[in-house]
């Protein structure tokens, strides 16, 4: 057995016969009839006799679900093995060509069954196992799908059958020893008879009697002989027989442990029309468990075992026997990894625990392997069942349970073909959703479970579909908390939203545009606020009020900025509603209006190009006014009140509304007045 | 050069003395008696002291015009009038100070005015007589 392949064939082996005992058991019971019902569902819990010892370290126990089990603090489900799910795969996706021989194989198996059905070899003999099923057994054993199956019970049984010629031959020198005994005992009785006429104690009686004693002594030594002979032969055919016996009670459980129960119901069939000892007892368990503490020795320690051998010779008389014992003594390195070691002292818990779960006898497992195969012929009902119905997923796992529990029966093996091949497009669209949920890919995870919806009406994924839309939002949420924290600047808030964005979905699409985008955008930040210093600087206010919105989100982590641009930003309001006033009067044909109402904002808001232009707009249209109001003001400064006086009267004289020359006549009167 | 100045008699000299006597008197004449007592005033030159009135400080200037506005007053000082001139450059407003001491002259809106003034400080024309125009 490959060693890496080992801790899993323990565990399935160990797991299926589980799981038969206690449905064994619970259908004896009151749940009896609910066959339908168990094929349809999981299996049912299992639980371990706790009286029972666990040898070797911690055993797999059956989880709660009782389709796992739980070993070494771990959870496993038959599913969960990649081996078995890779035999399944393979299985699911088995080419015509295989599928024909399958078909063909389990006919033949079929045949064999049907051959040795329990009324059929009632009242035979081992002539008719040779002359009707031996020959379909080694035709079957040559098929290329038999892997060996058919060809361990036909050995088995043709050991048997030479142990029994065996035995005829030794029956023969049996005989043959037993007319010696005779024999010698007579010469004994004669050699104890005087045979001379001499008188007693004359020197001829004296030499007979040396003579007949010698004779004696060596018709007893041969007489020890040939019933040690006797003895040693009667042993080494008992010894045959029960190892005859013992070799297709192995192949069976061999078979047994290896689930192929179609191949258990034909050995325990021959079993019990070679060997009528009733039920049949199976004397392997002792054997067996040396066997798998040995076969654990070899695992643990194969880097460095040596095994030494010793003959020794056993004499009896002129009887003597070689007698051979062998030792593996282990040395050196002990385990290669540490933590080989303690799986195999887990293993060689799980064969002793396998041993002690073996049925106890022939018809038990009988019973068990029938059950089996009744058990997958419910669930491969109950696939086609659910196939019907579009429950693809229901289908899927009932084939499975039915592949776990009898990958090599012939109903399995010859399972639809294009019922395999549907639920194995279903399979691997399932698995897609799983991977991509498992990558967090949620875009091709979502595509999947959308795919694997129209396929089935029971859709396992369901809620992870649900799921999905959450964490897109979830995600979709963090990006908006980063986008907002940037156009703060908080570039820790955001950095921290992101990382929560991409935990949540790291594949997010939007996320890396959107991440590019924030950076940018917290760089754009950056540059605006340099650039709304130095149009501050600059007094480019207009500007700066139509870019308010960008300017302002720049600013909004820069106290002193941001009131600076407030100021800025009022200001311009202010300075926007004397130019919309100096407009409003230009459109109502009052030029001088719309000039002192400019001029009025010029004055407030120099910087306002706005007011400017419209200033000198309405200027164009009233020079003569502007001329006056001008002059008044540069005589006024000149200290000059009477001509500044003279100007604003002038220019009050062309607007008479002026507001301009009315202060500025009130202002120069009253200068010009107070020498 | 002795009977050279006794030709010039004392009746040509006399009647020299004589005529510029009359002249003199007809002068006074004409200077008391006339009704247009602004006739010997400069007249003010409105586009120039609009332009630069400090200019006009000292001087004595005839103003013609119209009576505009009142444009301030004072107890002390008097009033502030704008009188509206006729001028190359059209209508001419000009501010004149009606002192105190002519206080009692009734002024009124768009009264046709005429003004002796004087450039006082700064330039600002302050009326010393004012008539009535009709």
């Amino acid at each position: 057995m490959n060693p890496q392949a080992a801790p899993l064939v323990i565990l399935c082996s160990l797991l299926f016969v589980f799981c038969l005992r206690a449905q064994t058991n619970s259908s004896a019971g009151p749940s009896q009839g609910s066959g339908a019902v168990q094929a349809q569902g999981s299996l049912p819990p299992i639980t371990i006799d706790p009286s029972k010892p666990a040898s070797g370290g911690s055993l797999p126990t059956p989880d709660s679900g009782g389709d796992g089990i739980t070993w070494d603090g771990k959870s496993f489900k038959i599913t969960d093995f990649r081996a078995l799910d890779s035999k399944f795969s393979a299985y699911l996706n088995e080419p015509e060509i295989s599928f024909a021989e399958e078909k063909e194989y389990g006919e033949l198996i079929e045949k064999i069954t049907d051959l040795l059905d329990v009324y059929r070899i009632r009242g035979r003999n081992r002539e008719y196992l040779i002359r009707e099923v031996m020959p379909l057994l080694r035709k079957a054993s040559r098929h290329p799908r038999d892997g060996g199956l058919c060809r361990s019970i036909y050995n088995a049984v043709g050991t048997d059958l030479q142990a029994k010629d065996a035995s005829d031959s030794k029956k023969e020198r049996m005989k043959e020893l037993e007319k010696k005994v005779d024999s010698i005992k007579w010469n004994m009785k004669m050699a104890a008879q005087s045979g001379t006429l001499a008188p007693q104690g004359s020197k001829a009686a004296q030499d007979d009697e040396i003579q007949r004693n010698v004779k004696y002594t060596f018709l007893n030594d041969e007489l020890q002989n040939t019933y040690a002979e006797m003895q040693a032969l009667a042993k080494q055919d008992l010894e045959k027989m029960g190892d005859s016996r013992i070799a297709l009670q192995r192949v069976v459980v061999g078979l047994f442990l290896a689930r192929r129960f179609d191949h258990v119901m034909i050995g325990s069939s021959i079993y019990r029309l070679m060997y009528s000892d009733g039920a049949g007892e199976v004397k392997l368990q002792q054997r067996l468990i040396a066997e798998a503490a040995e076969n654990a020795k070899q695992l643990r320690a194969a880097a460095n075992v040596a095994t030494s051998e010793s003959t020794k010779t056993v004499r009896s008389s002129n009887y003597k026997e070689d007698q051979k014992s062998s030792s593996r003594v282990e040395s050196g390195i002990t385990s290669m990894l540490p933590g080989t070691t303690a799986v195999m002292d887990s293993m060689t818990g799980a064969k002793l625990q396998i041993a002690a779960a073996i049925p106890d006898t022939m018809t038990e497992v009988e019973m068990i392997s029938q059950e089996a195969i009744d058990q997958c012929n419910r669930y491969l009902t109950a696939v086609k069942g659910h196939m019907a119905q579009n429950e693809l997923d229901n289908a899927l796992q009932r084939l499975q349970e039915a592949f776990a529990a009898g990958e090599n029966l012939a109903c399995v093996r010859s399972f639809p073909r294009e019922m395999k091949q549907t639920l194995w497009k279903y399979k691997n669209a399932v698995k897609e959703a799983r991977t991509g949920l498992a990558s967090k890919d949620l875009g091709k995870a979502k595509e999947a479970i959308a795919k694997v919806n129209q396929m089935t009406s029971d859709n396992p994924l369901s809620k992870e579909g649900s799921d999905i839309g959450n964490v897109e939002t979830i995600s979709a949420m963090h990006l908006a908390k980063a986008k907002e924290a940037a156009s703060r600047g908080d570039r820790e808030g955001m950095n921290k939203e992101l990382e929560e964005a991409a935990k949540a979905w790291p594949q997010n699409p939007a996320l890396a545009s959107a991440t590019a985008k924030i950076i940018e955008q917290l760089d754009q930040q950056s540059q605006n606020k340099t650039e709304l210093r130095k149009l501050i600087q600059q007094k480019n206010y207009k500007y700066i009020f139509d870019e308010k919105a960008r300017f302002l989100a720049s600013a909004a982590d820069d106290d002193k900025l941001l009131a600076e641009l407030n100021q800025v930003l009022q200001s311009h309001s202010s300075s926007l509603s004397y130019s919309g006033k100096a407009e409003e009067l230009l459109k109502r044909n009052d030029p001088f209006g719309a000039w002192e109402t400019a001029e009025e904002g010029v004055k407030k808001y120099p910087e306002s190009t706005d007011l400017i232009k419209i200033r000198s707009d309405a200027a164009m249209k009233v020079p003569d006014f502007v001329r006056e109001i001008e002059k008044g003001r540069s005589s006024a400064e000149r200290q000059d009140p009477v001509t500044a006086l003279c100007a604003f009267l002038a220019a009050k004289r062309l607007y008479p509304n002026s507001t301009l020359a009315k202060e500025g006549i009130e202002k120069s009167a009253a200068q010009a007045m107070s020498f | 050069m002795r009977r050279a100045a006794n030709q010039v008699g004392l009746p040509a000299v006399l009647g020299v003395l004589l005529f510029f006597v009359g002249i003199g008197l007809a002068v006074y004449f004409l200077v008391t008696q006339s009704s247009d007592t602004f006739w010997n005033l400069e007249k003010l030159d409105a586009v120039s002291y609009a332009e630069s009135a400090k200019s006009f400080q000292g001087g004595v200037y005839l103003i013609e015009g119209t009576l505009e506005e009142l444009l301030d007053s004072s107890s002390a000082s008097g009033r502030l009038v704008s009188l509206a001139v006729s001028s190359s450059r059209g209508v001419i407003l000009i501010p004149v100070l009606v002192p105190q001491n002519l206080g009692s002259f009734n002024l009124q809106k768009g009264q046709g005015l005429k003004m002796k003034t004087k450039g006082i400080d700064r330039g600002l024309l302050q009326a010393e007589k004012i008539e009535k125009m009709m």
